[in-house]
């Protein structure tokens, strides 16, 4: 999601994404899955913790788990952008992106997204200095848990900061989350 | 099947125990050691006394599951379990035939779990402490070396309080400020340890509710009971600590280590 972010509106990141979804569009072809072995699918909401992507990627490949689908990579897209109405649209797209809406469109939006991509549970990431995008605080995962049957868990830590990420900890959770999820 | 032998092994943050139990799932020994900086061989050391406990020979141990934060370590074991699922395990075993939804509480050297479990034992929930020792064994620990008290008798010291006494705050480091302002003005050490009690049992209300029957393991409950006590009023439930509860994650680890030996062969 980098270019999206510092290349908005730039022919580059035009090229970028026309490149990854040649590349996804011939996994999908294939029949070839991001991660080998595919037991579990999960869902990750909240921010990315940046400095530890390569670990969490890692851990959950060993795990045979793929995290295929989050909010926050859908937040940095803004479908309502109408050129011949710039101001409307953009008050629209604003007004309407998944931070700014209730906890009762949050969670709607989360359950379609857990339907859409057949997730087996989701992982709600408490950004200890993001609040505005950390879900777990107002019952969110126990909503979501008893609504769909399906488990969530709830990892601290910190999209910058890594003084708040306890990676043995998050990484025992993550590991203990997936035993859940063998037991059925 | 009566010769063979399963094996249990929790390297945790502050003890590492080693468990034999057999076919029946009756415990024929276990040990329990600090934990050291090396874990491989401590491991090692925790499984050759279990072994001498139980006096059975090591190759009579069919299947062996390792657990704890240095799970990873132990080597020798057949496979590895987080400690969430070897708790639940353990911790259910005594009352597995009671209808109803549970939730075990793993006191730790240094993190508190909470896993609620359904009337089949499954995991539908669990939670860990945040990156913070708060209201784990590692307070208790450090109030008990701030009032100068040997650790074994902190429970005693609690059950002879004259008064319940509010700690604002279950952070250790904040904690240990309040109890130096509380050593001024002539408050008991009784009362002060009961105090870091109840500031024990505050954060595992903070950490999640507790529904159903409620069962301690982990070496804070085992070693002091009391706190088992004051949770039980605070919820008006029974709350039950299980016999050699500090040994409960590798006695999990155990049970799990016979239904992988069964399920493969």
């Amino acid at each position: 999601m980098g270019p999206i972010v510092v290349m908005r509106g730039l022919q580059k990141a035009v090229d970028y994404y026309k490149v990854l979804k040649a590349e996804m569009e011939d996994r999908i072809a294939n029949g070839i899955a991001a991660v080998d072995g595919e037991r579990y699918r999960l869902y990750w909401d909240g921010m990315p913790i940046w400095g530890k992507l390569r670990a969490l990627s890692e851990q959950f490949g060993r795990l045979n788990t793929c995290v295929v689908a989050s909010t926050y990579c859908n937040s940095w897209i803004f479908d309502s952008f109408d050129p011949s109405d710039p101001f409307y649209s953009m008050a629209k797209a604003y007004t309407e992106i998944f931070i700014n809406r209730s906890e009762r469109v949050k969670e709607q939006y989360i359950t379609d997204m857990v339907k859409k991509f057949k997730i087996d549970g989701v992982i709600f990431h408490d950004s200890k200095t993001c609040p505005n995008n950390s879900n777990a605080r107002y019952g969110m995962p126990a909503r979501i848990r008893e609504k769909l049957g399906i488990p969530t868990l709830i990892i601290s830590g910190d999209l910058n900061d890594l003084r708040c990420y306890s990676e043995e900890q998050a990484k025992t959770n993550i590991e203990a989350f997936i035993e859940q999820l063998e037991e059925g | 099947m009566k010769d063979i032998f399963f094996c249990g092994v929790d390297v945790g943050a502050s003890a590492t125990k080693a468990v034999i139990t057999d076919y029946n799932e009756r415990i024929l020994g276990y040990t329990i050691r600090r934990t050291t900086t090396n874990l491989g061989e401590l491991a090692q050391e925790v499984f050759k006394e279990a072994l001498d406990s139980a006096k059975i020979s090591k190759d009579s141990v069919k299947y062996i599951v390792a657990t704890g934060y240095g799970r990873e370590n132990v080597d020798f074991a057949d496979e590895i379990k987080t400690e969430i699922s070897c708790h639940a395990k353990g911790g259910r075993f005594g009352f597995k035939d009671q209808m109803g939804p549970m939730t075990v509480v793993d006191i730790g050297g240094q993190d508190n779990k909470v896993i609620k479990l359904d009337s089949n034992g499954k995991i539908i929930n669990f939670k860990m402490n945040r990156k913070c020792a708060a209201g784990t064994g590692a307070f208790l620990e450090e109030i008990a070396y701030k009032l100068d008290v040997p650790l074994d008798e902190i429970d005693e010291l609690a059950r002879n309080a004259t008064r319940d006494i509010e700690l604002g705050s279950f952070c250790t480091v904040f904690t240990s400020t309040e109890i130096l302002e509380s050593i001024k003005t002539g408050e008991t050490k009784e009362n002060m340890i009961k105090g870091a009690f109840i500031s024990v049992v505050k954060r595992i209300l903070e950490m999640e509710t507790l529904e159903g029957i409620v069962v301690l393991t982990g070496g804070v409950a085992a070693y002091n009971p009391l706190i088992g006590e004051i949770l039980e009023k605070q919820l008006n439930v029974d709350v039950h600590i299980p016999k050699n509860a500090q040994i409960m994650g590798a006695f999990g680890a155990a049970l799990i280590a016979k239904e992988r030996y069964l399920g493969k062969t």
